[in-house]
Order: C-alpha cells, then sequence, then structure tokens
C-alpha cells in the first residue's frame, strides 16, 4: 500500500511536479497515464526514494517513508524497470535471488531458504523451467517475467512498474497483464506507467492522468478514461468506445480539426 | 561445477610447481620434495638449493601468484562496478598514479623501498584524487563521472610522466625508468611479500565478503537502490578495497596489463557472471596465469623479458580469440 498527499517533487530546486495525491489499496493496481514529459519517470523515482519529495508526504503501508533507508524501503515496494538487456549474462535464477537483498545483512550471500524463494517466485509467474537460462537470451516478454519473480522475492506489497509492456508483442503484453492481475488478486498491489488507455482500462482499478507534473484526472479507469480526457491529455483525439462489452480506445489519425 | 573447481585449483598447483623447479638451476620434483621437507623440519639442504629455492624462486613464484590473483579479482570488481566488461583495474588512475610515484622516486635517486612506497602513495592518491573529484562533480551519472574523471587525471599524470623521462639521466635512470614501468618480479625479494601480502588481504577480505553484493551494483546505481543498497557506501568500499590491492601490486611489480581484462573474461566464459563464482575463480586463474607467464619471463630467452611484454603478447592474441569464440559472459 503506498499514497501521497499532494507531493511536490524535481531535481534539486527545478520542479516538475505538485501537489499529486495518488496512491494504491492491497490488492488494486493503479495505472498512470501521461504524455512524455509529463513527469512519470520523475514522480516514480521520487516514490522508488532515488529523489527526496520537494513537498508533501509519502506513506508506505501506513507510516511516512520520508526518512526511510533504501533497504527499509525495498521491503515493502519493488521497482519493476523495463526488460532491457542487462550488460552481463546472469541466469535468470540470479537475477531474481538478487531480489533477497533487502532481507539479507551486507556480508552475507543468500541462503538455501533465499534459493527455496526465488524458485517458488518463478513458479508463482510461471516461467519455473526458465531458471537456469541465461537472461540475455530471453524474449522480452519472458525477462519481464523475471523481473516481476524478483520484486515478488524482495517479499513487496507494491511494484511500481514502468511500462512493463513497453516493446512487448500482443501474446506477451496479455501474458504479462494477466499475471499481475492475478498477483493482485493474491494481495499484491502496483502502480503502473503506462501509454496504453487499454491497459488501464482492463485491468486497473484505479487511473490517474498525468499532465505538467499535476493530476488531471484520477478515478476508476472507466469514468477516467474518456475521449474527452484523452484527448485533452494526448492533444490528438481519441475516441474509447463500447466492444464485446469492454471499452477500448481507438485514436483517430491527423491532427485535430481535421478529422 | 565442482570438476571445474578442481581444475582451477589443480592448474595453479601445477603451475606453482613448474615455476619454482625450473630455471637456470633445474629441480627435479623428487628434490623439490626434499628440499622442502628438508626446510620444513630443519633437515640438511645444500646451500645452493636453499638460496635458488627458498630466497629467489619461492618468493618470486608466491609474489606472482598474489599479483596475478589481486589485479584479475580488482579487474572483475571494477567491471562489475562500472558495468562493462571491458574496464581494467586501472581505469581509475591507479596504475598512472603509482607510475608517476615510482619515476619520482628513481629520478630523486632514492632507495627501492623508498621507490616502492612513492609508488604505493602515488596510486593511491590518484584514485583519492578521481573519486574526490567524481563526487564534487554531482551529476546524475556518478558511475561516468567517476569514469570520465579517471580519464582526465590519468592524462595529468602522463603528462607528469612524460616531463620525468625528459628531466631523467638518460644513461642510469631512464632504462631503470623503462624497466619499471614494463613490469617485472625480477627483483621481487621475501621482504617484498612481507609487506604486499597483508595489504593484499586487507584488500581481498571485503571484495570477497561483498561477493553477492557486487553483482547488485552492475545493476546500476537507481536499480541497486530499489533493491535496497546502499550504493554509495559500498561503491566507496569496493574502489577502496580493489585500490588497495592493486596499488600495493603495482608497487612491487611495476606495470603489469592484461591480467585484469583477460583473466575475467576467462572465467566468466567458465563459470557465468554470479561474482560469488566470478570472484574466487578470478583469483585462482590470475595466479596461474601470472606465474606461468613470469616462468616463461625468465626462462625462453637468455634475458629476462619484461612481464608487461610477455602479458600482451601471450593476452592480445588470446583476447581476440575469445571474442571470436562467443561473447557468452557478457552482451
Amino acid at each position: 500500500m503506498l499514497a501521497t498527499e499532494h507531493l511536490a517533487f524535481g531535481y534539486g530546486n527545478r520542479r516538475v511536479g505538485e501537489d499529486v495525491s495518488l496512491g494504491v489499496a492491497p490488492g488494486e493496481i493503479a495505472c498512470l497515464l501521461g504524455p512524455n514529459g509529463s513527469g512519470k519517470t520523475t514522480l516514480f523515482k521520487t516514490l522508488l526514494g532515488l529523489l527526496p519529495p520537494l513537498g508533501g508526504t509519502i506513506h508506505i503501508d501506513g507510516a511516512d517513508a520520508t526518512n526511510w533507508t533504501p533497504q527499509a524501503r525495498a521491503r515493502s515496494v519493488a521497482y519493476v524497470p523495463q526488460a532491457a538487456a542487462t550488460s552481463f549474462a546472469y541466469t535468470v535464477r540470479e537475477i531474481v535471488l538478487m531480489g533477497r537483498a533487502p532481507h539479507l545483512p551486507v556480508f552475507a550471500v543468500p541462503s538455501k531458504t533465499d534459493h527455496e524463494k526465488a524458485e517458488s517466485a518463478l513458479a508463482r509467474v510461471g516461467i519455473a523451467a526458465l531458471g537456469a537460462r541465461v537472461a540475455t537470451e530471453l524474449s522480452g516478454g519472458e525477462r519481464q517475467l523475471v523481473l516481476i519473480a524478483r520484486a515478488l522475492v524482495q517479499e513487496c506489497r507494491t511494484m511500481i512498474m514502468d511500462e512493463p509492456t513497453a516493446s512487448l508483442d500482443l501474446g506477451n503484453r496479455v501474458r504479462v497483464l494477466s499475471q499481475l492481475r492475478r498477483l493482485a488478486s493474491e494481495g499484491v498491489s502496483a502502480i503502473i506507467a503506462t501509454h496504453e488507455p487499454d491497459h488501464a482500462l482492463a485491468i486497473a482499478d484505479h487511473a490517474f492522468l498525468l499532465s505538467q507534473g499535476r493530476l488531471v484526472g484520477s478515478g476508476k479507469p472507466a469514468d477516467v478514461i474518456t475521449t474527452e480526457s484523452l484527448s485533452r491529455l494526448y492533444g490528438v483525439t481519441v475516441d474509447v468506445i463500447e466492444s464485446a462489452g469492454s471499452r477500448v480506445t481507438v485514436p483517430r489519425l491527423g491532427p485535430i480539426g481535421t478529422s | 561445477m565442482m570438476a571445474r573447481w578442481a581444475l582451477l585449483v589443480a592448474a595453479l598447483v601445477a603451475a606453482v610447481i613448474v615455476g619454482v623447479s625450473v630455471g637456470p638451476y633445474a629441480l627435479s620434483i623428487p628434490e623439490l620434495a626434499h628440499a622442502l621437507v628438508a626446510k620444513v623440519t630443519g633437515g640438511e639442504l645444500t646451500p645452493l638449493v636453499d638460496t635458488v629455492l627458498f630466497n629467489i624462486r619461492v618468493p618470486r613464484v608466491l609474489a606472482g601468484a598474489l599479483v596475478g590473483g589481486a589485479l584479475a579479482i580488482s579487474g572483475a570488481t571494477y567491471q562489475s562496478l562500472f558495468r562493462n566488461p571491458l574496464v581494467s583495474p586501472d581505469i581509475l588512475g591507479v596504475s598512472a598514479g603509482a607510475s608517476l610515484g615510482a619515476v619520482l622516486a628513481i629520478v630523486l635517486h632514492l632507495p627501492v623501498v623508498a621507490i616502492q612506497a612513492f609508488a604505493f602513495a602515488g596510486g593511491l592518491l590518484a584514485v583519492i584524487a578521481v573519486y574526490g573529484l567524481g563526487s564534487a562533480l554531482r551529476t546524475r551519472d556518478p558511475v561516468l563521472v567517476l569514469v570520465l574523471s579517471g580519464i582526465a587525471v590519468g592524462a595529468l599524470l602522463g603528462a607528469g610522466l612524460s616531463l620525468l623521462k625528459i628531466l631523467a639521466d638518460p644513461y642510469n635512470q631512464l632504462p631503470t625508468i623503462t624497466y619499471w614501468l614494463l613490469g617485472s618480479l625480477a627483483a621481487t625479494t621475501g621482504g617484498d611479500l612481507v609487506w604486499m601480502a597483508p595489504i593484499v588481504l586487507v584488500g581481498l577480505v571485503p571484495l570477497l565478503l561483498l561477493r553477492w553484493r557486487i553483482n547488485l551494483m552492475s545493476l546500476g546505481d537507481d536499480e541497486a537502490r530499489t533493491l535496497g543498497v546502499d550504493v554509495r557506501r559500498m561503491r566507496l568500499i569496493i574502489v577502496g578495497a580493489a585500490t588497495l590491492v592493486s596499488a600495493a601490486t603495482v608497487a612491487t611489480t611495476g606495470v603489469v596489463g592484461w591480467v585484469g581484462l583477460i583473466v575475467p573474461h576467462i572465467c566468466r566464459n567458465l563459470l557465468g557472471s554470479d561474482f560469488r563464482k566470478l570472484g574466487p575463480a578470478t583469483l585462482l586463474v590470475g595466479a596461474t596465469f601470472l606465474v606461468v607467464v613470469d616462468t616463461l619471463a625468465r626462462t625462453i630467452a637468455p634475458i629476462e623479458i619484461p612481464l608487461g611484454v610477455l602479458s600482451a603478447f601471450c593476452g592480445a592474441p588470446f583476447f581476440v580469440w575469445a571474442l571470436a569464440a562467443g561473447r557468452k559472459g557478457w552482451s
């Protein structure tokens, strides 16, 4: 569980955004939508403790997290980065094991129990068979699941995910999204930055719209993600239509006014 | 997996045995065993064997093993820290600083002890300067700033080195300087080992204790922090330990390149990138590599070939082969 109140964020004296009050309850998925440069990455860095907040508060699991150590924060909140290739060829097992870091003393190496936790996390996201594979040889979707397994091994209650489905093909997107939905039902909440309003409509309990560092929309995805709000947010015309019982977005090509 | 480790240990043991037995006064293995038993039990030992074996060869081979292992593990450590498999232990200027220190001592006609002390201090000071500069320049990418500071300070020290070479006496000092810069174990004595070994061990202990955490540093600062790592403190400890190790070795042997680059590469191919295995493996393979190279250096030609020359001769072609054969350890 994570919640911010009137959070201001940015780099040093350069304020990127302010007055952001958002949150995610246990077992919920929240999606953060916003155009490039709206401050999503800076906001996430602040939530993760990589940047100090410039104002307002961040509460994690009910406690004020402003002065938490990286270790304390890592036990509650896990970061799931985009599945970029790493510099070194670690095996899947070695990468997932790294999630045990916040639970181990500085000079310790992972124990048998830690190894077992890594294996069960791999099984939980359905990639138990990949343990011995070298991560650089996996597909983007598999690498993303590896990083989700690493977050589970952290025993976090909230995952912060930066465009987890970017650069994945359709099949892998669906696989990753349904894993997230399933994990949420097991109590692991997620705050997900995404460029896909459809994903928010499909899996989120809550949607937040960020524009120029301020929230311009907050609520149930079906209420927040509308033709008007998306068109205003992205500066292009987007229709939200009903199809087979669920809502989907259909962008109109061409600049505003010509359509 | 156990078989691979046994192989690595066996290779080192074999290299050490060959290293102490060959030379102008060759010793067979029974003679070696006999001499060793005699030395330990205080039995009868000819003065010639005693001198050749225990005053010259054993210290030299042990120093070679220590230097090779130390350079290799600090290379592997820096590669993880800087997230680049082509980084060598002198990226933060330790060799440049040690060279300037040693050459300064040579130009000032100081004794060997002072040359070593100046080299050690020079290596440490260079890295402290680089690290201080990197921390003072506050930017969003501390690792990149550290590398660029290393290049800047290295260039500055290199200029100082060139200047000292011009000023040096071309008949007495310049050959000594050249020889030092090419690296050699020829002058290594038991006394050198006595001061070098403890410093190297002090540096090795944290590197081996942190062997798992070093993996986390290779994910980059932001990701490591979200996994609970205090990256700034961790980097300081790792750089400090690796610098102690490499400065102590450079001070006794001069600049020996390539070991810190190719040995980690071989080990990555053999055992993968996990530093829990990579760290100890680089120690063993680095020790073996330098003992072999040093044995060749003093036996294949009538004159002794500098280590820096020979390790490049052996290392460069091997490195090209490793590149061509596959890049399993990194991408």
